[in-house]
């Protein structure tokens, strides 16, 4: 078990120092921002200053070792643009992006797994159909369309939510639905299939040769049983979110981690969009390596297969 | 975004706006609000007024410090903080300066605070982006407690427009606190104060009460970020939002469907224009270039993409700036001349052109052209990357550049030297005209405080452009506002938001 996490957590650190270089060097060879921080018409002297100024006249290697070493000191950095240290815009925004992939979570669980249950229990049945139709409609609505529909009638004509923004408890309810409607769907499938895979197993033939009722079959045997995939799923799914917040940020003005990493695109900060990659990267692996863990908690036998 | 989605999207929009309409819930009837609130696109990137000068932040630091000189919604430059300037030469300008401005934290303003002010924003070592718009300022020194005498390297006819956007910061307070708590939490001498930044969310700000001038009606304000456009409407039309900035004309028209909301538009002084390489390959040929001229019609690009907002222009200017002559036409729309000058020059005309553009302009409209271009003969390739790529190659050696480019210019001045010297003069990275005679009329008019001969270079200028294109000025680019209809406030052409010039009507 240590012996598996250690490799885990060394494989972790190779893979963030290379998304590091990578995103680096992406975003280096294209230019600098410098000419879009003048204005337009500015000397050639004027272009050159600010470069000097921003360090970005200097050799591109020299600039990516600088950039390592403050990275292996947990320096950020300072953002171009704004002024002020990454972590200082990083740190306003994570709250946000962490609400709001919880809610579309719960969400998206909430939603997903009983019409998976469902369709996969009384798939001959016309409403488990139905479901499937709910959940596919939810994921090929583009958040962009579906969230401004979902503003125009809960913020605008109905009034009973905020219309954007982050001002109030109630604003997280939009964004959240807008976001875990677009998984909702891989989850019910997912649960669906899990649940026909159990329930055609011999342990629920002999489970219902004892007599054992439905509904306790699905709660003991087959939720535990059928969990193993949902959560590979899930953790996959999660960063799903985070892509998908980009969009639901930017629509419903959700001051998260996403809406930053556009402005810091267009603008070319630098070191804003280097750590947001980064932290993303690092969510990624964490939760892969969270889901590895959590199936020796839910599945014994895969603890022991790996541990040799 | 790709078309189909802005289309779905329009009509998703148009969907929810007839719900709207057809629905009983009205803004009508409503106490009109204290606070004003006003959705921009983003945040602003900085509040220290000597940083990044973007729109967003740009609206929101102009109402918390005041400048020497301003505008009125009329264009003309008026006192501010300065009383009165005079020319003590051709290169130095004794200001006189209030003595009852107070900032926010009760200092009162003096002669210090605004050489102070020059003197950091023109230093290198500070490094702002906005030092080539102050450049040809070479010093600042305070005569009296209430005199300032600026000068410069040479006579600057453009100084005084300059000045109107240079922010007068308090010295005291920055150099205690430091730029980056100044950046965080700054202190003018505006007729609003800083109140709050809820940083992805909002920046509140909150009527000074000892403000020296025209004191705002609405006690608070609100600038929120809000990036997606019809976001912006729905908080407008939900009542959540009293003005939004930079709506498109399609949701301007959505505006005009509903009661109680509205457009509103200024034409600003920015100028869409088509730039063509003089240099190298086919448009180094004057006849080629004045077929590309007659190839587009611009006002079917204003009528059919543009809302019918826009306005046409025949010089690289728009009537807001100093410089502007009025009766200059180049010659219209005219396909059949654009195919008998390609005819004349042959098979060079008829080689693939490169027409570089970048995601940031509308390029609906980049491919009206093209299809204009094409429609007359010519072969044109659009070229897209992004806008720093795209500005890099704007701004090469004339074999680098594309054979055209479109582009929207604006010099935040209000002066025809901050646009036709970077794009006409040979010495301008911009520019790949290279003609003697061009350059010793932008010298003039750049070297002469005379209002007459200025006019006069200008002049000449703009015929020069019209007879031998270097470039296609298209049209005055219009800027639209999403407004509460109660709302007193008159958009300008720079673009400009002053709080203390905003009310509700009666």
């Amino acid at each position: 078990m240590h012996a598996f996490l250690i490799k885990r957590l060394i494989q972790a650190v190779i893979a963030l120092l290379g998304v590091a270089t990578l995103i680096f060097f992406i975003q280096h060879l294209s230019g600098d921002p410098t000419l879009l921080l003048v204005p337009e018409g500015a000397t050639q002297e004027d272009i050159d200053a600010l470069r000097e100024a921003l360090g970005f006249n200097r050799p591109l290697i020299v600039q990516y070792l600088s950039y390592m070493g403050d990275l292996l000191t947990f320096d950020f950095g300072r953002s171009i643009v704004q002024n002020v240290p990454v972590m200082t815009i990083i740190g306003a925004r994570v709250p946000y992006t962490l609400a709001l992939a919880g809610g579309a979570l719960v969400v998206a669980l909430g939603i997903g797994l009983p019409l998976g249950a469902i369709m996969g229990l009384k798939r001959e049945r016309w409403y488990a159909r139905a479901a499937m139709g709910v959940a596919l409609a939810g994921q090929s609505l583009p958040t962009f369309w579906s969230g401004i529909l979902l503003i125009l009638v809960f913020g605008v004509t109905l009034g009973w939510l905020p219309p954007s923004g982050a001002r109030s408890a109630l604003s997280i309810i939009m964004p959240s639905v807008a976001l875990g409607l677009l998984t909702m769907a891989t989850f019910a499938r997912v649960a669906r299939t899990a649940v026909l895979d159990e329930i055609g197993k011999d342990y629920v033939r002999t489970a219902r040769a004892k007599g054992v009722n439905t509904r306790r079959l699905f709660f003991r045997h087959l939720i535990r049983n059928g969990s193993i995939p949902v959560i590979t799923v899930a953790a996959l799914e999660i960063s799903n979110l985070l892509a998908g917040a980009v969009i639901v940020e930017t629509v419903f003005a959700w001051p998260g981690l996403g809406q930053a990493a556009i402005q810091a695109i267009a603008a070319r900060d630098f070191l804003v969009v280097q750590a947001i990659v980064l932290l993303g990267a690092f969510v990624a692996i964490g939760l892969n390596l969270l889901a590895d863990l959590l199936y020796s908690v839910v599945d014994p036998r895969i603890r022991l297969e790996r541990a040799r | 975004m790709t078309s189909f989605a802005k289309h779905a999207r329009t009509l998703a929009l148009a969907a929810g706006v007839s719900l709207f309409a057809l629905s009983a819930m009205s803004t009508d009837g409503m106490a009109q609000p204290e606070t004003l609130v006003i959705d921009l696109v983003n945040e602003p990137s900085s509040l220290d007024p000597h940083r990044q000068w973007n729109p967003d932040s740009y609206y929101v630091y102009r109402n918390i410090f005041d400048q020497l000189l301003t505008r009125t919604d009329d264009g003309e430059i008026v006192p501010n903080l300065a009383t009165d300037w005079t020319y003590a030469d051709d290169s130095s300008v004794i200001f006189t300066i209030r003595d009852d401005v107070a900032f926010h934290d009760g200092e009162m303003l003096t002669a210090d605070d605004v050489v102070y002010s020059i003197e950091r924003i023109t230093d290198p070592d500070f490094a702002s982006p906005q030092l080539g718009q102050y450049n040809q300022i070479t010093g600042a020194e305070a005569l009296s407690p209430t005199e300032v005498r600026v000068t410069t390297n040479g006579p600057y006819p453009a100084l005084l427009a300059q000045l109107v956007k240079l922010s007068i910061v308090p010295q005291h307070y920055v150099e205690e606190v430091g730029d980056d708590a100044f950046n965080q939490a700054p202190v003018g001498s505006g007729p609003y104060q800083f109140g709050e930044w809820d940083r992805g969310v909002q920046v509140s700000v909150e009527r000074f009460d000892d403000y020296w001038g025209e004191p705002g009606f609405f006690p608070r304000a609100e600038f929120r970020a809000v990036p997606d456009a019809a976001t912006r409407v729905a908080n407008l039309l939900a009542g959540e939002a009293n003005l939004i900035v930079t709506i498109d004309p399609d949701l301007a028209l959505q505006l005009d469907a509903n009661d109680g909301v509205e457009p509103r538009f200024a034409l600003t002084e920015r100028v869409g224009y088509l730039k063509l390489n003089t240099q190298v390959g086919p448009t180094a040929d004057p006849r080629v270039r004045e077929a590309i001229a007659a190839a587009i019609d611009a006002q079917l690009i204003i009528d059919g993409l543009l809302g019918g907002f826009d306005a046409p222009t025949s010089q690289m200017l728009s009537p807001a700036h100093f410089g502007w002559v009025d009766g200059i036409e180049r010659d219209g729309y005219d396909i059949d001349r654009a195919r008998a000058l390609i005819a004349e020059v042959g098979d060079p005309a008829l080689e693939p052109m490169s027409f570089a553009t970048a995601p940031v302009f509308d390029q609906r409209i980049v491919q009206a052209l093209q299809q204009m271009l094409t429609e007359a003969g010519f072969n044109v390739e659009i070229e897209m990357t992004d806008m720093a790529a795209y500005l890099a190659r704007a701004q090469s050696e004339a074999d680098q550049q594309a054979d055209m480019s479109f582009g929207r210019w604006s010099c935040a001045c209000q002066d025809a030297d901050g646009v036709l010297f970077p794009l006409l003069h040979s010495s301008s990275n911009w520019s790949t005209w290279s003609e003697d005679e061009m350059n010793a009329l932008l010298e003039t008019a750049r070297g002469t405080l005379d209002e007459d001969e200025r006019m006069a270079a200008y002049e000449q200028v703009h015929n020069l452009v019209v007879d031998q294109v270097p470039l296609v000025p298209l049209y005055q680019a219009a800027i639209l506002y999403g407004v509460d209809s109660d709302l007193v406030w008159q958009p300008t052409p720079n673009e400009s938001m002053f709080l203390n010039r905003m009310s509700w009507a009666d």
